[in-house]
């Protein structure tokens, strides 16, 4: 079975490969060359940031248009062209057949999605003069409140958000552990948070704080970075205080949009755990910040195209599932059905987050209500890992996130390749 | 109850050669395969037999699976090791419904096909199947070899003997100048032996040929009849499936005539097409005052006298291999 499956699979890449739709692949990546340095943005930053969300944005385009298409057509082609007549007169079992020829799509879609990568970064590279950082980051495993005088409150797990208001001095204390052990350079501490005023009179964009590190029974305040994009302040500098600016929910770019200091070997105890303590210092500032994004410790995670690669491997988790439900689609239909059943899927299940938004402000009737959180239990959601926005964001993309994205889409995948199977099967040449 | 071995056996049981007593033979064979083709019980069919089937009937239906076409109507037959049994009919007989069962690739409505003994889509069976279907319905992408080692691949030959199998059939098909060129890029007739060579990749023990010949021009035609001779020689069995009657006549041991999905006649091709009643003399150069003795002693029984024909296939060969169309070149 493997043989045969192996067989089929290299008879798809290749099959693909003499059709010439790697053209596709290079149009997109001279495409790549001209259309990056025209992006409009406010600053380099942003500018590459955009350019490095262009070419993600385009692997998922056509990473997903390519899995629907391509395997509709090669196995309607073998049904129409009647080569299934001397296909399944050999030894080959229907799920061989689609095995060989799923795999073989996602084999092509990988290396020409990989060409596509490696095409991006370099153009980027190329018309940058720099690549973005990649970062993997981690969240805080608690967080508390803290009082003006120093008193502690553990905040409900169920909260998402805090905002400090009120007498100033008070803040919040946020616990990592399992951190790994830093370079002499050390690891670097991002925050980001809502500033504004008490009330919406008074725009306020900015706030003076303190970042402290717990170290031993002291408080260390930790040094800015160098390369952070906002925080310095003579004077606020000069009395040990960073200026933190408002950033909301929208801005989660690791490079631009977090304050950066440096977490030193000395901050973090010898278990891996550190604890840090954000102190308000301005009574007409509110401070809010979220639980799992306003703090976090960053280290270097390799490069753009790595973690682009790793993205594509992301993305190809979903383009399986994409290619299965095309099969069965052209199992039991003709190429346009096959299509249009993948691009339902695909749009069906990118709608989650409106689906969602649907249920909690709409309000919508008994019926429509079961529908909609029918649909977001069957449906399989092509934003749980959204691969775009994180490698724009500079965000790494780790290997944990590639296999859950695998495990999530498999369960799926087995599912539409099933059905694929049983109509093939069934299905009388 | 009649057998299809008695009714095989049968032969003309009139005498004196005239018409009407031909027509009668040919309905009481025609009464006696109809009765066995109907019987529930085939007693006398070889144990070993490599086809049987048993009141096979395929009724095509539409998406509500309500019967569209009834193609093929309870038929029994078996083909025995090392035999070349030719299936024949018109089109919408049935021949390429029953290729497909005995091959797996569509169900039966009801009745039974064994192939070895076993049911046509085990995939023990299909290792020990080559399949040529009427058209050459293979990957225009690629080439010879590439083609071959694809289908080797599945019957999961090693690769050392697919290797040269693949080279041996390529050779064997005529198409060693052209095992490197795209199958987009070949004639009808090069396509077919390609599909000739793909069906024997496996060197199967069952070669299911479905109109082998089309296609190919009459060197092709002849080399394709050689090949059938030679595959029985090598105690394979093949079942030959042809609208050309002239190639299933030179090569088949038996043939099985379906017309509307139903067997019309089925028995040796020596039994059913031997007029035991006419009797044909050949005479070289004769002397007139023999042939005039010879019209007169037959009297009302002579049919005609004339000179034998070549067979055009025969000629065309002749003259292609002596390669000087034009010339003489009788023997």
């Amino acid at each position: 079975m493997v043989r045969g499956a192996l067989a089929v699979a290299g008879l798809t890449a290749r099959e693909l490969t003499r059709q010439r739709l790697w053209l596709v692949f290079v149009v997109l990546s001279v495409g790549f060359l001209f259309t990056l340095p025209t992006l409009q943005a406010v600053d380099d930053g942003a500018r590459l940031q955009l350019a490095v969300l262009a070419i993600t944005s385009t692997l998922g385009f056509v990473g997903i248009l390519l899995s629907i298409l391509i395997s509709a057509q090669v196995l309607r082609r073998d049904l129409d062209a009647r080569t299934g007549y001397v296909l399944f007169s050999k030894p080959l079992r229907p799920i061989t057949y689609l095995c060989g020829r799923w795999l073989g799509c996602l084999v092509w879609l990988l290396a020409g999605l990989s060409a596509l990568a490696l095409a991006g970064t370099l153009a980027v590279s190329w018309r940058f003069e720099r690549s973005p950082v990649m970062r993997a980051t981690q969240a805080p495993v608690a967080w508390e409140q803290v009082s003006a005088i120093g008193e502690t409150t553990a905040i409900a797990a169920t909260r998402d958000r805090v905002g400090l208001s009120g007498v100033p001095g008070n803040g919040l204390r946020w616990r990592f552990t399992d951190l790994a052990t830093p370079g002499p350079e050390g690891a670097e501490l991002l925050l980001r948070a809502r500033v504004t005023g008490t009330s919406p009179d008074q725009p306020f964009g900015e706030a003076l704080v303190e970042v402290r590190a717990q170290v031993g029974d002291r408080w260390v305040a930790l040094p800015l970075d160098p390369a952070s994009p906002y925080g310095f302040d003579r004077l606020a500098q000069e009395s040990g205080r960073l200026v933190l600016k408002n950033r909301d929910n929208a801005s989660h770019d690791l490079g631009q949009d977090y304050l950066r200091l440096r977490l030193l070997p000395e901050h973090i105890k010898a278990d891996g755990s550190a604890v840090i303590q954000l102190t308000r210092l301005e009574s007409r500032i509110v401070i809010v910040a979220e639980k799992d994004a306003s703090a976090l410790v960053a280290v270097p995670a390799g490069g753009l195209l790595t973690n682009m690669l790793r993205g594509v491997l992301v993305l190809l988790a979903a383009c399986g599932l994409l290619a299965g439900v095309a099969l069965f689609g052209a199992t039991i239909s003709n190429l346009g059905v096959a299509l249009l059943s993948g691009l339902t899927v695909c749009f069906a299940g990118s709608a989650h987050a409106v689906i969602r938004d649907t249920l909690e402000w709409e309000k919508p009737g008994l019926i429509l209500r079961r529908l909609l959180e029918l649909m977001l239990t069957v449906l399989p959601d092509f934003n749980r890992v959204p691969v775009a926005t994180e490698l724009a964001a500079g965000r790494a993309i780790s290997w944990a996130v590639v296999g859950h994205a695998w495990l999530y889409f498999s369960v799926f995948t087995v599912i539409a390749m099933g059905c694929a199977w049983i109509a093939l099967r069934r299905r009388e040449l | 109850m009649t057998t299809p071995r008695m009714a095989e056996s049968m032969r003309p049981v009139t005498g004196a050669g005239s018409r009407k007593c031909r027509r009668h033979a040919a309905v009481l064979r025609q009464r006696a395969f109809e009765a066995a083709a109907s019987g529930p019980m085939m007693p006398h069919m070889a144990d070993d037999a490599v086809i049987r089937t048993k009141g096979l009937t395929k009724t095509y239906t539409n998406f509500w699976g309500r019967p569209r076409v009834k193609a093929l109507d309870n038929l029994t037959l078996d083909v025995r090791p090392g035999e070349v049994f030719g299936l024949l009919g018109p089109n919408g007989s049935g021949k390429t419904t029953t290729i497909k069962l005995l091959l797996g690739l569509i169900g039966t409505t009801t009745g039974d096909a064994f192939v070895f003994g076993r049911d046509p889509r085990d995939q023990q069976v299909k290792h020990r199947i080559g399949y040529l279907p009427e058209e050459t319905y293979l990957y225009k992408f690629l080439n010879a070899e590439e083609t071959l080692a694809f289908f080797g691949n599945l019957f999961a030959i090693p690769r050392a003997v697919l290797a040269r199998r693949s080279g041996e059939l390529i050779e064997m098909v005529g198409l060693a100048h052209a095992r490197r060129r795209r199958l987009g890029e070949y004639s009808k007739g090069m396509a077919r032996r390609l599909g000739l060579a793909q069906a024997l990749i496996n060197d199967p023990d069952l070669v299911i040929l479905d109109e082998p010949t089309s296609g190919l021009d009459p060197i092709g035609t002849a080399e394709v009849k050689d090949l059938i001779v030679r595959l029985k020689q090598r105690g394979k069995t093949v079942l030959l499936c042809s609208h050309l009657l002239a190639d299933v006549e030179d090569v088949c041991d038996r043939i099985a005539i379906l017309a509307q999905g139903t067997l019309r006649e089925m028995g040796r091709v020596d039994d059913l097409l031997t007029e035991t009643s006419r009797t044909t003399i050949e005479l070289d150069n004769p002397d007139p005052a023999v042939l005039a003795a010879v019209r007169a002693a037959a009297g009302s029984a002579l049919v005609g006298v004339d000179h034998p024909r070549e067979k055009l296939e025969a000629h065309f060969r002749r003259i292609v291999a002596a390669g000087s169309p034009g010339k003489d070149s009788k023997p």
